[in-house]
């Protein structure tokens, strides 16, 4: 089997991830994709149980490798959702065929006609719970069905009879379904090489996903016309891919201008700015600190995020935070272009440290600048003069009243819902901040929301 | 009105202009003039037009660069006049290169001094014409001249004082211990400069040949070019094509206009830039129509400087200063800011090379200081001018028989002019300046009975401004900011303020155990000098860009800034990014106060960092300091869509800052207005 090359993989992508050799969180999200794409490829994962289980082990050992890449567990919800997708319409499947049989051996009326949400929810409550919330099966959850079923209990008898007979015509589901799971399971075990027949559809549910991902950039793109308008002053932050693509998009059909910030401590402004211009565009490029200056001729400003978290805010370059607040303080709309594999089911909790990355100091100021070594030359002073002095209490420790000096260098920016104008995403349509919660459950099993947090804490230690 | 104004100045108001985005200030008071220098000094163009907006939906109306520049159709002698002068007057260097040689400056002084031309007025209705006259320059030259002559005995030919300038700028580059930009090859050209000096002016300038030939042409001569590059225009605008640089046929077109507009030889290029922009109005109106037609075309059809500068309406005026001023110092900021002064990056080399005022080695010095950065920060560029002036007023002579009060306030106007061609006045330095004008008016009014009784009365005035408005001043605020320091506090600063500094050292030396976070952001770095500060005198920092801010600003207990100015609408003008670190604090609920001394406010009210700042050099920008590692932006200049815009200053508005601490004590922003006001009334009662 290619069980031990795949394991070899696995542990090689975690050890670019952990080593930052994977640039972006894109690169993270396809190599994720593509290592579950392996994985159920491979012919060991035969029954939908396994292969839930397998894809959350791995999953996490990637997830474990760098925990504030979100995307990461972003994506192996998206496929675990899709393989509890193709369970649920297998088990569709299999009560339509249970019901159309037992419509024809009972011919009870009203047996077969019903296809809509409300009445599948008489013919068998306990197929649904495990289904995912949404608007278009919240009818046939089971707290519904009681109260439906208390409501029939009081109805007149006409009416009670005939959801009776209803009752009774389905009362055979649950039962039948049980049994022919059963054998369908005993089938399984015994024919070892035997596939789940869904498989396949799992397999294309993902190429769906990482085709996904290659067109993120062309997807987000081609809203660009809707959202920025002619002779508009446009304010991005450094660099981004995704903005350039976006840009250069509204730039085939709009005439517009950009101020681009230096995006410190990346400084990728500067490439951002020769790039627009090759495209066209013209760019202004200004320091970071001028950012609330120009905001008060700015129309829009257009950013990128580097996980979109449940509550609808954004873990972001650092510095948007700056730019979102200006923005709001003079009422620029603050557009967040955003592939939705960034839609976390994470809630921020002290998110400017938990989802956070610390780069190196000396980014921010090289040591070999004067103030680096004044606390050491303190130190090594006051030592000198208590020496002198017979003070022997400095080899206990320092006096606590030496200056020190610590630098910080954080990549990412927690930036709040409402500074947010709206999500431009590849899903089609913006969408507000608000509404992220809904997204949420569109694409997400309500079960995954928690990847198995005992196992990751322990991965992480 | 203009008599009234020519004897109490200079032609040439610089000081009037826009000081890091001021209003007047500096200017003397003349209520009759008020009206005039409004218009003539503020900002050019009240409307920010968006540049996008000008080249498209405006159309056929009033360009920006009509705007900016006057009404288009009006004879630039009539009414265009006042306003394109002293704008003219702002961009001083670049102009000067027109020389005036052959002028004899005390003939000239002669004739000047009656009529006191203002530079429009270069043609007053009785038809009086000031021979070769370069407007902008012509008044300071003649009376720097006299300064100079009273200050060193030296012949008053104007080339001369170029030279002694650079001199003077190159002894302030070897004594001065941060190092004036003295590069190697003007260190070499210094030897040569006295050869040359009896040359056509032009010898070390930084101009092109093409100018240096200009000014060994004659009068006539010049003519005939001017009319040629007229024609030439002309029929690049006629073909629409190739013509490249919409700057340099700007600056050309200024030139003709200003021929073609009586009177208009004598009009040097001061004026010359400015009517430019007169001239090219209707031109660009026209291409404007063309445009609206084919709009997707522009700009990628290789039209070349026309079509660009078509598109962009108010390009312009920038491209008029971009024709005048020598290719090192193009400007490429944001068409946005094209009404504020832009960039002229003043050098040893620039200013040896401008045969215009010469002013005093102590104020060359100086202003080479301002020009390169070394000095920075209100208090230290105002006590660093106050103590030149002091010196200047030491080294002044007045002439035999003339009053100390009415020759020294032009040289001073010279002066000022010279500090402001470096680096646009602060406010403070503003400030300053006013107070020290109206008691040189006063002493006009009352004469000390002697020269040297004059002198002492004035530098007298200007140590009591140093010592109480400014020295005690930080000691009085030192002392109320202090109690705002709480044991355990973590205080956050931006960017470098002295007072700040005197603060937070102060609270330490008084036994008070706080932090101090240290933010910090590009180009300038200022905080790298107020976090050296901090450790040294045994503070705990934290250091971080101002990008982190929000990281930051969760653990932070109160915030401590600086501030160029406080308005009287209560923002607050400081180093650019301080609004950002305001706002996040703010928004946190972290307190804001604003250290800043009484003499830095001003009566301005201001609603953005748009219509007055300051832009400063490009270059830093394009190249990350300390960064090996990010490419720098190479080439900008010549890539027509890049533009790089630094910015110095942004506006705070008052809802944002907690409390304005003042040698008073702490008031709330809103109070601004009221010591103001105060302010004034003293200063009225005080008087007469």
């Amino acid at each position: 089997m290619a069980s031990q090359p795949f394991n070899e993989r696995v542990e090689a992508f975690c050890r670019r991830l952990t080593d930052r050799r994977i640039d972006g969180s894109l690169a993270a999200a396809k190599g994720t994709a593509e290592l579950l794409r392996q994985l159920i490829t491979s012919s060991r994962l035969n029954t939908p149980e396994v292969m839930l289980a397998e894809v959350k082990r791995v999953g996490l050992r990637i997830q474990a490798a760098k925990p504030i890449e979100l995307v990461i567990g972003n994506i192996v919800r998206r496929v675990l959702h899709i393989i509890r997708e193709e369970m649920e319409a297998e088990q569709e499947e299999q009560d339509d065929d249970l019901l159309a049989g037992a419509a024809a051996g009972a011919h009870t009326p009203g047996g077969g006609d019903s296809v809509g949400g409300l009445s599948k929810a008489f013919r068998h409550p306990g197929a649904t719970s495990s289904r995912t919330l949404s608007l278009h099966n919240l009818l046939d959850q089971g707290a519904m069905d009681e109260a439906l079923a208390s409501a029939a209990a009081s109805l007149s008898p006409q009416s009670s009879a005939q959801l009776g007979g209803r009752g009774a015509a389905a009362s055979p589901g649950p039962g039948g379904r049980r049994s022919s799971l059963d054998e369908k399971e005993k089938e399984r075990r015994g024919g070892k090489a035997a596939q789940w027949d869904r498989k396949q559809e799992v397999i294309d549910g993902l190429n769906d996903l990482i085709q996904e991902l290659k067109d993120i950039d062309e997807a987000i793109a081609s809203q660009a016309a809707e959202h920025i308008h002619a002779n508009e002053v446009i304010l991005v932050w450094g660099y981004s891919r995704t903005v350039l693509a976006f840009l250069r998009r509204a730039a085939e059909k709009r005439n517009f201008e950009v101020v681009v910030t230096e995006g410190a401590p990346t400084y990728q402004g500067q490439q951002m700015a020769r790039e627009l211009a090759a495209a066209g565009i013209r760019a202004t490029l200004i320091a970071d600190s001028a950012v609330f200056a120009m905001m008060a001729r700015v129309n829009k400003v257009v950013a990128t995020a580097q996980a979109l978290l449940a509550n609808g805010g954004v873990m972001a370059p650092v510095g948007m935070h700056i730019a979102a607040m200006a923005a709001k303080r003079h009422s620029v709309p603050f557009v967040v272009l955003c592939g939705i594999y960034k839609l976390s089911t994470l809630f921020p909790h002290n998110p400017a440290v938990n989802f956070n990355d610390f780069k190196d100091p000396e980014d921010v100021l090289p040591l070999t600048h004067e103030a680096v070594g004044i606390p050491r030359r303190i130190a090594e002073e006051t030592v000198a003069r208590m020496q002198a002095e017979g003070d022997e209490s400095w080899k206990l420790g320092l006096p606590s009243s030496l200056p020190q000096l610590t630098i910080v260098n954080p990549s990412y920016d927690y930036v709040p819902p409402e500074l947010i104008s709206l999500f431009v995403t590849d899903q089609g349509h913006g969408f507000m901040p608000s509404y992220v919660y809904r997204q949420l459950t569109e694409f997400y099993h309500r079960q995954d929301f928690i990847l198995d947090k005992r196992q990751l804490d322990q991965l992480i230690g | 009105m203009k008599k009234q104004d020519a004897k109490t100045s200079p032609p040439v108001k610089v000081v009037g202009f826009r000081v890091e985005g001021a209003t007047p200030s500096p200017r003397d008071t003349s209520l009759a003039d008020a009206g005039a220098a409004s218009t003539v000094t503020g900002s050019p163009s009240p409307v920010i037009i968006p540049p996008a907006f000008a080249g498209q939906s405006r159309g056929g109306e009033g360009t920006p660069a009509a705007r900016v520049g006057g009404p288009p159709a009006t004879p630039p002698s009539v009414t265009s006049g006042p306003s394109a002068a002293p704008s003219g007057s702002g961009e001083l260097p670049p102009i000067r290169t027109d020389s005036s040689k052959g002028l004899d400056p005390d003939s000239f002084a002669k004739e000047r001094t009656p009529t006191k031309a203002t530079p429009v007025g270069a043609s007053p209705p009785g038809g009086r014409t000031l021979p070769l006259t370069p407007v902008g320059t012509s008044a300071p030259a003649d009376l720097g001249g006299q300064f100079a002559a009273a200050a060193d005995d030296s012949p008053r030919v104007l080339q001369q004082h170029g030279a002694e300038a650079h001199a003077a700028a190159s002894a302030a580059g070897k004594a001065s211990p941060r190092g004036t930009p003295a590069k190697p090859q003007q260190q070499t050209a210094k030897p040569q400069q006295p050869a040359k000096q009896q040359q056509a002016a032009g010898g070390a300038a930084a101009a092109g040949g093409e100018k240096k030939s200009m000014k060994e042409m004659s009068k006539a001569e010049r003519r005939a070019l001017q009319e040629a590059q007229r024609a030439a225009k002309a029929a690049a605008a006629g073909g629409g094509g190739g013509k490249g640089g919409g700057a340099a046929a700007g600056g050309k077109g200024g030139n003709a206009a200003g021929g073609g507009g009586g009177g208009g030889k004598l009009q040097k290029q001061g004026s010359g830039t400015n009517l430019a922009r007169q001239g090219c109005a209707p031109g660009r109106q026209g291409s404007n129509a063309k445009e609206e037609a084919s709009k997707a075309a522009d700009g990628q059809q290789g039209k070349g400087g026309r079509a660009q500068a078509a598109g962009r309406g108010s390009r312009q005026p920038s491209a008029t200063v971009e024709a005048a001023a020598p290719p090192a110092t193009r400007s490429k900021s944001a068409e946005m800011f094209a009404h504020l002064p832009q960039p002229r990056g003043v050098t040893l080399q620039s200013c040896a090379s401008q045969r215009g005022p010469a002013v005093p080695l102590a104020a060359a010095k100086l202003g080479l200081r301002y020009a390169d950065g070394s000095l920075r920060g209100g208090n230290a560029r105002c006590i660093a001018m106050l103590q030149m002036f002091i010196q200047c007023i030491q080294e002044f002579r007045t002439p035999a028989g003339r009053e100390f009060a009415k020759e020294f306030s032009p040289a001073l106007n010279n002066i000022i002019n010279f500090l402001v061609a470096c680096r646009p006045l602060a406010v403070s330095m503003g400030n300053a300046i006013k107070s020290i004008k109206s008691c040189l008016e006063k002493m006009k009014l009352q004469p000390p009975p002697s020269e040297q009784a004059a002198k002492d009365l004035l530098i007298e005035k200007v140590q009591d401004y140093l010592e109480q408005k400014i020295r005690f001043a930080d000691r009085m605020l030192v002392k109320y900011a202090i109690e705002k320091i709480q044991d355990g506090d973590t205080i956050l600063t931006y960017a470098y303020s002295s007072v700040v500094a005197a603060t937070l050292l102060a609270a330490h030396k008084a036994g008070k155990r706080f932090d101090v976070v240290v933010v910090d952001s590009r180009p300038l770095l200022e905080g790298r000098r107020m976090l050296a500060a901090l450790l040294e005198g045994g503070i705990t920092c934290e250091y971080c860009h101002l990008n982190s801010l929000s990281y930051q600003i969760t653990e932070v207990d109160k915030v401590f800034l600086g501030a160029a100015s406080v308005l009287s609408n209560g923002t607050v003008l400081s180093r650019v990014g301080t609004a950002a670190v305001a706002l996040m604090a703010h928004a946190q609920r972290v307190p804001v106060l604003v250290c800043c001394e009484s003499y830095k406010f001003h009566e301005r009210v201001q609603l953005d960092a748009i219509t007055h700042n300051e832009l400063m050099d490009q270059e830093p920008l394009a190249k990350v300091q300390d960064r090996p590692d990010v490419p720098a932006l190479e080439g900008w200049r010549e890539e027509p869509k890049v533009h790089l815009l630094n910015l110095a200053y942004d506006l705070t508005p008052a809802d944002v800052v907690s409390v304005v601490v003042t040698e008073m004590g702490a008031v709330p922003p809103s109070s601004v207005a009221v010591i103001l006001r105060e302010a004034q009334r003293d200063a009225s009662s005080a008087g007469p």
